[in-house]
């Protein structure tokens, strides 16, 4: 909010320049954004706290908080206004409030006789100077009083107001004869019926709900309350009796009128915040004020509707609590000179406690708290000095899912893989671009754009996008990630569940590898990350096999040969999978993209802390070669199998060292497996003799199957 | 005799060091010494022929003169091995300033990195790391920091909402798990949901399930809905501080947080505390830090243009976090004892820490995946 230093300077005789009053409204009461001469004036930008709207959003208003952190008096006398009396204003209009809650007060004063012309030079300029257009002296002076006090004004034109000349209202209101030959008119803050419309100052039709909260003549609304006139009712250059308004309307209704209506006016952005009801007739007292100096005219009498008057409250102060809170032994004096200074009445209730009475302006003043945050402002904060708390450090509680967390991050890393962050958002195209279904993806009621339509369900897809992305610069790229995912879960249709989960994501590609290479790469890289956090009963099973692993629908994206569900007994924890060329071909991608998810919610309860030392055998290790060749699509693991059990409890380790085929294996549908197999015995030295006998066994075992060993 | 043998030694003393090689030596070892042909061989060989005195003398003068030829042989074999291997290194020589083999290496995240030093400077302080959910109700993220509904405070936190077609949720108590329905009776006790807009909705979570002393850090992603600019993106990372006692105070505050930034930048640096609003701290401040590039010198007259430190926009300070006494309204919402407890709460973004400590100039780059930017650190 903007404010003039020689405005603010007619209020309060301070000495500081503009920058060294910038310094000190920021150090002690809310920021000074910047300070801007103009015009032989200084404009002063305050990033004014939300909760000071009610009591700092006018001059008068920052003029009384720099007296406060400052130590200045205010110059009453230039606040002294003139004494309006009712007069006749009441035989002239009727003013009803239809729900005491949309409107605490409501004051009215009728001027008669006005003329309406430019205003002078010098409210032209500081309007101007605060961002306001000049319209006419009459519409100048209410905006001019708004800056000024804080409370938003009107002026209707009072000879726009509809005639009360309905029979019904008149027995209604009593009214006599005498009213009826004075044109009685009628003001009423109701909410706006539905059908209504009104056409505001800003030349625009709005159609108004109930939820608007309006001004209305005896017939139709004159003005949006508290947020913008309207333009039947205005100020024109015939405009010769007017009546002002200075009301006090709900917060919440004034929020949701404007929210409906998508209308923020210097008006509603108060009213919203709420001001001080015993504001209205100050403001109104000046304006008529200013007006009767600038327009001529008389007034006919002020109106004030108040049905409920709005009493200081107040609060004790305990000084020992504000020294423990603040930390700071603040002698009592301080106490209660700064509360004074802020414009409250302070009492002693005894020597360790103060009665403080909050005037009603500050309304954000309302517990012990606030009271305590208002003198240690005003002490200064860069005053109390740093004190580390008492009492023995505790050792921290170890997070065991974070520890996880950076274990894993250390080994990705380590294995040459760079950790990258997403977006946890999605849109249509990229489930689509992912053959992903929407069904279970959690949407968003408002997004920024159809990108953020839905939450990420499948962090995986983000990370393949960016390292398609990223082979435009690299012939070679390795990503991992832990990110959430995000997923409906159905329980019934009537209720639904929202899972939120985090996922390791580990992603790579490779220019003109033919993704064989990378698939097992990969694989690798999490084998000896489980391996890493202790983990080694994992299994990579089928992606198709019927029945497993509820989260078949996300595999469309993968290659249906090339793709794994990665299962501890059974539970899946994971997918590892060749993303499938058509979802690459989307994203102009010609290189292999491999990827794997992994959710770290089942690592967190599979990980062993401990591992156990195991006493490492007497007797030496005998190692012999078996090489096979076998159908190309057989599993490797069918092959182990076999060897395993031909082997018996004296093979202790098989290890695949060769996997290999050629063309023409390719061709006759053969590869050759090589396995390095490990006999020891816990009690004894194992003989050649014993070993050939093994090993005979085995290869028997795998000749019974067709497979031929190569000798 | 006697000459003989010292002709002998005359000769081995000079021929000897003066092998070139190891084949000369050998044929020199062969002339001296050899079993067959060796000079000393046949003045040993011919000692039979001597009378017993002179026998006598002359063997043991022969055999003093073996040790010496041998030693000398000896001597130089290693002189001459010793020469060799010296050249076999040489040959062996390799250009130490070609390029090592490139190891793949891997690196973390920036805000990971960051978000590390973080928490180890906070454990070494006593502070626990604990997470909360993403996805929060209404409750958690605004009514429980005393910020109701249709109050305009909650206008300082632009929303993320989640679609309410599908109904209202519920939170399971701490499963990370929300349900939701759609039935018309349940409305009562179903919330809205949302993302959650900072991280302080965790400080609620954890005060209800624990009483004080609380010492906790809480980081995480958080969510806005706003247009996004260099500075500004929809999603970035927080951490919340809390730490609750007795008798904490504005002074601990203040001794915490300069102990935090002087880790974190490693330098002497100077914090103040200006007056600002947050609905769940009173009093709430927001809290500057001496810039960290021109060491809060930046503060030059306005007149001096283009010349201050652009990093704090010559104000000296830059704008580090927001923190506050934790307010009594928040206690409430927990069940804790009114009056039982005071301390404080803050919240600092993760992104703005790594922007400044790696003068990285754009947020976006944190979720672009971009290996050029990533592969920096």
């Amino acid at each position: 909010m903007k404010f003039s230093y020689n405005w603010l300077k007619e209020f309060v005789p301070f000495r500081e320049s503009p920058e060294k009053l910038a310094e000190l409204l920021t150090l002690r009461s809310f920021e000074v954004e910047s300070v801007e001469k103009v015009h032989g004036d200084w404009l002063l930008n305050v990033a004014l706290l939300p909760n000071r709207i009610p009591d700092a959003s006018g001059h008068i208003g920052i003029a009384k908080e720099i007296a406060a952190v400052g130590n200045y008096k205010v110059k009453e006398k230039v606040l002294e206004t003139k004494k309006y009396s009712s007069g006749i204003a009441r035989q002239m209009l009727d003013v009803q409030i239809e729900k005491g809650a949309d409107c605490a007060r409501y004051v009215a004063l009728v001027i008669d006789g006005v003329r309406v012309k430019e205003s002078p030079e010098w409210m032209k300029k500081r309007l101007e100077l605060l961002g306001l257009q000049s319209i006419n002296n009459l519409v100048d002076a209410a905006n001019f009083i708004m800056l000024e006090t804080g409370q938003p004004l009107h002026v209707f034109d009072y000879s726009k107001l509809d005639l009360n000349n309905n029979e019904n209202r008149k027995r209604e209101f009593q009214i006599s004869k005498f009213q009826i030959q004075n044109k009685l008119k009628t003001i009423v803050v109701r909410r706006a019926k539905k059908g209504e419309k009104i056409l505001a100052l800003d030349d625009k039709e709005y159609a108004l709900s109930p939820e608007i909260l309006v001004i209305a003549d005896s017939k139709n609304p004159a003005a949006i309350a508290g947020i913008k006139g309207g333009k039947d009712s205005g100020v024109s250059s015939e405009t010769r009796t007017i009546v002002l308004e200075a009301a006090n309307f709900d917060p919440a209704a004034i929020r949701g009128g404007s929210k409906i209506l998508g209308i923020k006016t210097d008006a509603s952005y108060r009213f919203e915040h709420g001001i001080d009801p015993n504001l209205s007739d100050f403001a109104m007292r000046r304006l008529a004020d200013l007006i009767l100096r600038l327009s001529g005219g008389e007034s006919k009498g002020m109106i004030d509707v108040y049905p409920k008057k709005v009493e200081p409250t107040k609060r004790a102060f305990r000084i020992e609590y504000a020294n423990r809170l603040i930390g700071e032994d603040i002698p009592r004096e301080f106490y209660l000179r700064s509360l004074t200074n802020l414009g409250m009445r302070v009492e002693e209730k005894n020597r360790s406690e103060l009665i403080v009475e909050i005037p009603t302006v500050r309304r954000d003043i309302v517990c012990e708290e606030d009271l305590i945050e208002e003198a240690g402002r005003l002490y200064g904060y860069e005053k109390i000095s740093a004190k580390l708390p008492d009492g023995v450090y505790v050792p921290s509680e170890g997070n065991s899912e974070l520890f996880l967390e950076n274990k894993i991050r250390d080994i990705a890393s380590g294995f040459g893989f760079t950790e990258s962050y997403a977006y946890e958002f999605t849109g249509d195209r990229e489930l689509e671009d992912f053959e992903e279904s929407a069904l279970l993806s959690v949407e968003l009621g408002n997004p920024t754009s159809p990108e953020t339509k839905y939450l990420l369900r499948r962090p995986l897809t983000k990370y393949v996008r960016q390292v398609s992305e990223n082979l435009r610069h690299f012939d070679s790229v390795k990503l991992f990630g832990i990110a959430k995912s995000f997923s409906l879960d159905h329980v019934t249709d009537q209720r639904h569940g929202l899972v939120e989960r985090k996922q390791l994501v580990l992603a790579v590609a490779e220019k003109g590898e033919s993704g064989e290479g990378l698939f097992y790469e990969l694989k690798g890289a999490i084998d000896g990350i489980l391996e890493a956090l202790g983990i080694t009963e994992h299994i990579y099973g089928d992606v198709f096999e019927p029945g497993k692993g509820k989260d078949d629908q996300g595999l469309r994206m993968f290659h249906p040969h090339r793709a794994a569900t990665i299962r501890i007994g059974d539970e899946s924890i994971g997918m590892i999978g060749e993303i499938r060329p058509a979802v690459l071909e989307r994203m102009k991608t010609k290189a292999r993209v491999t990827a794997v998810q992994i959710d770290i919610q089942s690592l967190t309860r599979l990980v062993e802390d401990e591992s156990e030392y195991r006493q490492i055998s007497k007797y030496p290790t005998i190692i012999r070669d078996v090489a096979v060749i076998v159908p190309f699509n057989l599993k490797m693991e069918t092959v182990l199998n076999v060897i395993e059990n031909a082997g018996g409890e004296m093979l202790v380790d098989t290890d695949l060292f060769d996997y290999f085929y050629d063309e023409d294996m390719r061709h006759n549908d053969k590869k050759s497996l090589a396995f390095h197999l490990k006999f020891e015995s816990a009690d004894r030295t194992l003989t050649d003799k014993e070993v050939n006998a093994i090993m005979e066994k085995i290869v028997t075992s795998l000749e019974t199957r067709d497979w031929a060993v190569r000798k | 005799m006697h000459d003989e043998l010292k002709k002998i030694e005359k000769a081995a003393c000079d021929e000897i060091p003066g092998a070139k090689n190891r084949d000369t030596l050998d044929d020199l070892k062969i002339k001296f010494l050899g079993r067959e042909r060796g000079a000393l061989t046949l003045i040993l060989r011919g000692l039979k022929n001597l009378p017993a005195p002179d026998r006598k003398t002359a063997g043991e003068e022969a055999n003093r003169l073996r040790g010496v030829v041998e030693e000398l042989v000896k001597k130089k074999l290693n002189e001459l091995k010793k020469t060799e291997l010296d050249s076999i290194l040489k040959k062996e020589w390799l250009d130490v300033t070609r390029p090592g083999v490139k190891k793949e290496r891997g690196s973390l995240h920036p805000i990971t990195r960051v978000r590390r030093e973080v928490e180890q400077i906070f454990c070494s302080m006593g502070f626990s790391v604990v997470e909360g959910p993403e996805v929060e109700t209404e409750w958690y993220n605004f009514d429980a920091l005393n910020i109701p509904k249709d109050h305009p405070a909650r206008d300082m936190w632009d929303t993320f909402w989640l679609k309410t077609e599908r109904g209202m949720w519920k939170v399971e108590g701490g499963t990370g798990k929300v349900f939701g329905g759609t039935g018309h009776t349940l409305r009562s006790t179903f919330h809205n949901l949302l993302l959650r807009t900072h991280t302080s909705p965790v400080q609620i979570r954890y005060m209800q399930k624990h009483n004080p002393p609380i010492r906790i850090i809480a980081p995480g992603r958080v969510y806005r809905y706003e247009a996004t600019d260099a500075s500004h993106d929809i999603q970035f990372y927080q951490v919340e501080g809390l730490l609750i006692d007795k008798n904490i105070s504005i002074a601990n505050f203040k001794a915490v947080i300069l102990e935090f930034f002087k880790k974190m930048f490693l330098k002497e640096v100077k914090i103040r505390l200006r007056p600002s609003y947050f609905p769940f701290v009173e009093p709430g401040f927001e809290v500057d830090l001496s810039c960290i590039v021109c060491g809060g010198k930046g503060r030059a007259p306005r007149s001096l243009g283009e010349g201050g430190c652009s990093v704090c926009k010559k104000t000296g300070w830059l704008e580090m976090m927001g923190a506050g006494m934790v307010h009594p309204k928040v206690f409430e919402a927990v069940g804790y004892v009114p009056g039982n407890q005071q301390g404080f709460a803050f919240g600092v973004g993760l992104d703005r820490i790594t922007m400044m400590k790696y003068k990285i100039p754009n947020i976006r780059l944190f979720h672009s995946g971009d290996l050029r930017f990533l592969k920096q650190f």
